[in-house]
């Protein structure tokens, strides 16, 4: 089935094309969830919301742009309405960055593994967190994220530093005991 | 070295295409969202007739209200604050919930009506049992402010009228979201507010026109005088100090300056020896006084040699500080107009006695002998006034007010009133 059709029936709330929607994209979107959340549970109740949001508004999709570029924007919008407003640094935060930065470092390339870079973010304090996967990993400008936080752009490239340094502290933290071999 | 770009790479390369396999239970959560909203959507069209049936039968037990509390509703329009916008549109629908049915709740002056509801056996869909639900649309002045579980109209029966300060024993156990709670306490708190608010109290000052008078055809000078006493137009000033005891009947009090005058004109004076008259004049002369065209044998013996004048004007003044108390009757009260009767009485303190008598050729002046210095009146007089603000008001008062105990015995049968027309500007605080 082609994906127009596939949309078209979704717009007549049939059963077969919602469900075939959700299998073609919930791995990607979750995947995005989970990117921006801060644990399973959040990411799934994201995952949920934005589905129903597709599900309901995916008559307003005007066939301009990528489908799954369309899906993509309503799961980060859902994700920053729902992480928008926490304003609290974490107590973490500020620890970690009292302690003096070791620059001259050298890293032997440990396998660094895909469950501590996404935990290292989803630590993140929520906006840190939106900033840092709004910029660095699906290319928003400083410009657009300033619009869509409702902040501005020095506020964003300010926290997006920030938040590289944390996820700096904690890389090195945890390569050290590798070294120290 | 972590730098910068180093640490978005690494980052970058691992998680960009990042993806995972949600658990099957949240496919299942949106599947049931998705056939709740399917079959929410069947509903509304049949409903929204029974709705409007519904709606209409309402209509037949609100309009014809006879109630003394809802007199200032008048249909769909609001002129006063006090007054409501019956609303006839259904209220809006609100989320997940069946509002199809709506109710109109109304606020009047300080009572809430509730319209409650019993379920309807034949609403399949409804899933809230029935005992105690309460659909609570609370109305805080023309807005609908909220709108929580309504159900089926049960047409028997559909008025409940709720006081403000009842509403919190009625509504409790009820389960309510914190958003009506909160509803309920603020208007529950501008309830409080609105008490206070109230403005009894209202001063005026006050200004007037009196026309002199007597119940009785004579003169407090002399018999001699009786046909020709003329009342005179005379001012009153001063300041009225209202308070508001209910929704009928309010006092006053104040203090003003009042002024009572009286003209005998076209008078042929003579002088005498012997004080006919009841004026101490100043020059401790005797005169006396008759009207032109009178019966001269009848009252005072005088020769024609003593007459100095046959064009005397006789005035009389006096003047009173007048303290009042009065009860003021509301008659009517329609927009910002208001008619209130007026019945009461004064005290009258004598502060001023001038009597002169003029002729071509000399003025002389003196004192009434038979004045009292308390005097007393008794009032009646309505009252209109025309209120333009919360705070101000404007109003206008003719009244009637006949002295009581103006002389002493000696005066000839003559009964003073004054009739006047005072206006004033109110403020209410």
């Amino acid at each position: 089935m082609r994906l127009e059709e596939l949309i078209r029936d979704c717009c007549k709330n049939k059963k077969s094309a919602q469900s075939k929607v959700y299998q073609l994209y919930a791995d990607q979107l979750f995947g995005i969830c989970l990117k921006y959340s801060r644990n399973i549970p959040d990411a799934e109740d994201i995952l949920q919301d934005s589905f129903l949001i597709i599900f309901n508004k995916i008559n307003q999709f005007k066939h301009k742009g990528s489908f799954e570029g369309w899906l993509k924007r309503i799961v980060i919008n859902t994700a920053i309405t729902k992480y928008r407003e926490s304003k609290h640094l974490y107590f973490n935060e500020e620890i970690l960055l009292n302690k003096p930065s070791s620059e001259n470092l050298t890293i032997e390339t440990p396998e660094i593994g895909l469950d501590f870079l996404l935990s290292s973010i989803q630590k993140l304090p929520n906006r840190y967190r939106l900033i840092f996967n709004l910029y660095v990993l699906d290319n928003y400008s400083h410009r657009d994220i300033a619009k869509m936080l409702n902040i501005s752009e020095g506020t964003s490239k300010s926290n997006l530093s920030r938040a590289r340094k944390i996820l700096k502290k904690k890389i090195e933290n945890y390569s050290k005991p590798i070294e120290n071999k | 070295m972590l730098n910068k770009s180093n640490i978005d790479k690494l980052f970058i390369d691992k998680l960009k295409s990042f993806q995972a396999s949600p658990d099957e239970k949240v496919w299942r959560k949106i599947e049931r969202q998705l056939k709740k909203k399917k079959q929410k959507k069947g509903i509304p069209i049949w409903w929204s007739y029974s709705g409007i049936a519904a709606l209409l039968i309402l209509g037949f037990f609100l309009f014809p209200i006879s109630d003394n509390e809802f007199n200032e509703i008048e249909n769909n329009v609001v002129s006063s604050p006090k007054q409501l916008n019956i609303k006839k549109e259904l209220l809006e629908k609100k989320g997940n919930r069946n509002l199809n049915n709506a109710n109109k709740i109304y606020t009047a002056e300080k009572k809430i009506k509730v319209s409650s509801q019993k379920e309807n056996s034949s609403s399949k869909k409804m899933t809230h049992d029935s005992k105690n639900n309460f659909q609570i649309a609370l109305l805080e002045k023309n807005k609908i402010k909220q709108f929580i579980q309504p159900i089926a109209i049960h047409i028997e029966n559909t008025f409940n009228i709720i006081e403000p300060k009842k509403l919190k024993n009625k509504t409790k156990g009820l389960d309510f979201s914190k958003e009506v709670k909160d509803n309920i306490a603020m208007l529950l708190n501008e309830e409080k507010k609105n008490a206070k608010k109230k403005k009894n109290w209202s001063i005026s000052p006050l200004i007037g026109l009196l026309n002199s008078n007597s119940y009785t055809k004579s003169s407090p000078v002399s018999s001699s005088l009786s046909n020709s006493t003329k009342g005179d137009y005379t001012y009153s000033y001063g300041l009225q100090v209202s308070y508001q005891l209910n929704r009928k009947y309010s006092v006053q009090t104040g203090l003003h300056f009042q002024e009572i005058s009286y003209q005998n004109k076209n008078l042929i004076v003579a002088l005498s020896n012997i004080n006919s008259s009841n004026i101490n004049f100043d020059t401790r002369t005797n005169f006396d006084m008759i009207e032109l065209n009178s019966n001269v044998e009848t009252s005072v013996n005088i020769s024609a040699a003593n007459i100095v004048s046959r064009n005397g004007n006789l005035n009389q003044r006096y003047g009173y500080i007048e303290i009042p108390i009065e009860i003021k009757y509301n008659l009517i009260e329609k927009n910002s107009f208001k008619t209130e009767l007026i019945v009461g009485a004064s005290s009258l303190f004598l502060n001023e006695n001038e009597t002169t008598l003029e002729t071509e050729s000399f003025s002389s002046s003196g004192k009434m002998n038979n004045l009292n210095n308390i005097n007393f009146s008794a009032n009646l007089g309505v009252l209109f006034s025309y209120k333009f603000d919360k705070k101000w008001a404007l109003n206008f008062s003719p009244m009637l007010k006949s002295h009581l105990n103006t002389f002493n015995n000696n005066s000839n049968g003559f009964k003073p009133y004054s009739f006047g027309v005072y206006s004033g500007i109110n403020l209410n605080f």
